[in-house]
């Protein structure tokens, strides 16, 4: 009895070694992977906050990069100053919008009050755009080129300090 | 004396998670172990008499212009533990009617507000609860049948069971024999993973599997229990959650474990059950577990053993206390009316106005305010 009941216990414990090992070290920084090669770019379509439709089409041209977040998510809200600094630096070559997964405008605005925003703010009111775009993790940023297809994504968190996503908007800016 | 699991179980786990862990664990867990020097806290939830309680929800709906929709959940349990007494309600709704879930028999009251003056309504529930303890040396098997069981056994909107699921829950399980090892098994891996760190810095949106790929079970992102349930379903062990709201405070003192009666906006909380073939439905709750080893004490305790924590991880399986009162064991709900399609789970008021929906989760935006008192 007392055998088995330490083999259930090793079993328990090695399940969790092997995630542990991975993941004492810090949380890692966003994750940029190729958008798949046999993904197609979904549609992307969306309303403003004053309920007007919204489509990807009105910025071909420009690299436009997609953010899907939540007031609600931490980390969301921990990258904003990043996309703001984004949004800022060359607005006429590279366009950032904010998807806000599913919450309610007064939700979005009270946060918007408390957190301004310089781009635009779109809405996934149904959560189907999130579906498309990523694999289900907020935030995700998505690169759109200047012809409207999807090049890049990045799963997580952007930290102040990354230089892969500029680099690879840099590089979508200048093809 | 409660029958426990085997009386050296608290040192077997200490030793066989210390074997292969002091090598992976960050010091500071280890150090706090050391350095625990509290005496143990007394958590011992036992059935004993009934006690009654009323739950008032008001709702004060702000900023309505035009007609409105309130759904609020009414206790819709009836067992050993819970008896739902009586559900009654005011207000200015022109309409006000109960609607009911198909599927998993949740209640709820429809109120519909035509939009001459602000919306008010009040839910008065009235139950009786008491607190739950399983006794492990006695076998009183469910009479559910196989049928009835298969419910609990599918897989629901944020409760996938393929994939990263399903793979886990058979990594955790290898070699159980019973379905009782199964359960345990998942529980202490539940309680063993809440202080990992995530892979990356991001949350999913409720669903199971998006919590195992991005290893957050922190904040809203997390409902540990939904991942319990998700694993034992996944094992073939027919498992539910129970969406409810915590009403009194704990007796034992934990006061992560209790509700402020004055105000219980923002007290919900879902529990689980576990089917065993020697037991029938089994209350589980290894979120709660995680909640004292969070946030009872100013430092995340990350030792299961902990003396604070030990008695909570040992009652908590398969018991509760009855400081609370369950709503309902529904998951994606449909509510008559409602523009924003399905619901994951129903245990917050909801309401829509011109098509928009309310935050359930920002009561003073929304409003609405719960109390209870023991009557």
């Amino acid at each position: 009895m007392q055998t088995r009941t330490i083999r259930r216990f090793l079993a328990v414990a090695a399940c969790l070694l092997a995630g542990t090992a991975a993941a004492t070290a810090a949380a890692a920084d966003a994750v940029l992977k190729p958008w798949p090669a046999r993904q197609a770019t979904p549609a992307l379509r969306l309303s403003d906050l004053q309920g007007k439709e919204w489509m990807l089409g009105q910025l071909r041209g420009k690299v436009v990069v997609v953010n899907f977040w939540a007031s609600w998510c931490g980390p969301c809200v921990d990258e904003l100053p990043v996309l703001n600094a984004l949004a800022r630096q060359q607005p006429d070559k590279v366009a950032v919008v904010g998807v806000n997964y599913k919450e309610p405008l007064d939700t979005i605005e009270r946060f918007s009050g408390a957190h301004p925003f310089a781009y635009p703010v779109l809405r996934d009111r149904s959560g189907d755009m999130f579906r498309q775009w990523t694999a289900g993790v907020m935030p995700t940023t998505i690169l759109v080129d200047r012809q409207g297809r999807a090049r890049w994504r990045s799963v997580g968190e952007i930290g102040a300090g990354d230089t892969r996503l500029k680099a690879a908007i840099d590089t979508l800016v200048a093809e | 004396m409660k029958d426990s699991k085997p009386t050296n179980r608290r040192h077997l786990l200490k030793a066989a998670t210390g074997v292969l862990l002091a090598g992976a664990l960050p010091r500071t867990l280890l150090a706090q172990t050391a350095a625990a020097a509290e005496a143990e806290r007394h958590f011992d939830p036992r059935p004993g008499d009934w006690k009654s309680y009323e739950v008032v929800t008001r709702v004060n709906l702000q900023r309505a212009s035009g007609p409105s929709t309130v759904w609020i959940p009414l206790p819709s349990v009836d067992t050993d533990w819970q008896r739902t007494l009586s559900n009654n309600w005011s207000g200015n709704a022109s309409s006000m009617k109960v609607g009911n879930d198909p599927h998993y028999g949740a209640r709820f009251l429809v109120a519909e507000f035509d939009g001459s003056a602000p919306p008010m309504l009040e839910v008065v529930s009235r139950v009786q609860t008491r607190d739950r303890a399983e006794n492990w040396k006695t076998r009183t098997p469910g009479a559910e049948s196989t049928d009835d069981l298969k419910l609990w056994l599918q897989p629901t909107d944020l409760m996938p069971l393929d994939g990263i699921v399903k793979k886990t829950a058979l990594q955790i399980t290898s070699g159980a024999k019973t379905d009782e090892d199964k359960v345990q098994r998942i529980y202490d891996w539940i309680v063993l993973n809440t202080f990992r760190e995530p892979k990356v810095r991001g949350c999913g949106t409720g669903d199971i599997k998006t919590m195992l790929e991005t290893g957050n079970f922190g904040g809203k992102c997390a409902d540990l229990n939904g991942l319990f349930v998700g694993l034992c379903r996944a094992a073939g062990v027919p498992a539910r959650d129970v969406y409810g709201i915590r009403i009194a405070p704990s007796a034992f003192g934990y006061r992560e474990l209790g509700g402020k009666p004055a105000s219980l906006q923002g007290a919900q909380h879902c529990r689980a059950e576990v089917y065993l073939k020697q037991h029938g439905w089994v209350a589980m709750d290894p979120a709660d577990v995680a909640k004292v080893m969070r946030q009872e004490t100013p430092n995340w305790i990350k030792d299961p053993d902990h003396p604070l924590v030990a008695p909570v991880r040992q009652a908590l399986f398969g018991g509760w206390e009855g400081n609370w009162m369950g709503y309902n064991f529904a998951h994606d709900v449909r509510l008559p009316g409602a523009k924003q399609g399905k619901v994951g789970f129903l245990m917050y008021p909801q309401a829509e106005n011109r098509g928009e929906a309310y935050d359930s989760l920002a009561p003073d935006s929304f409003a609405y305010t719960i109390t209870a008192r023991a009557i």
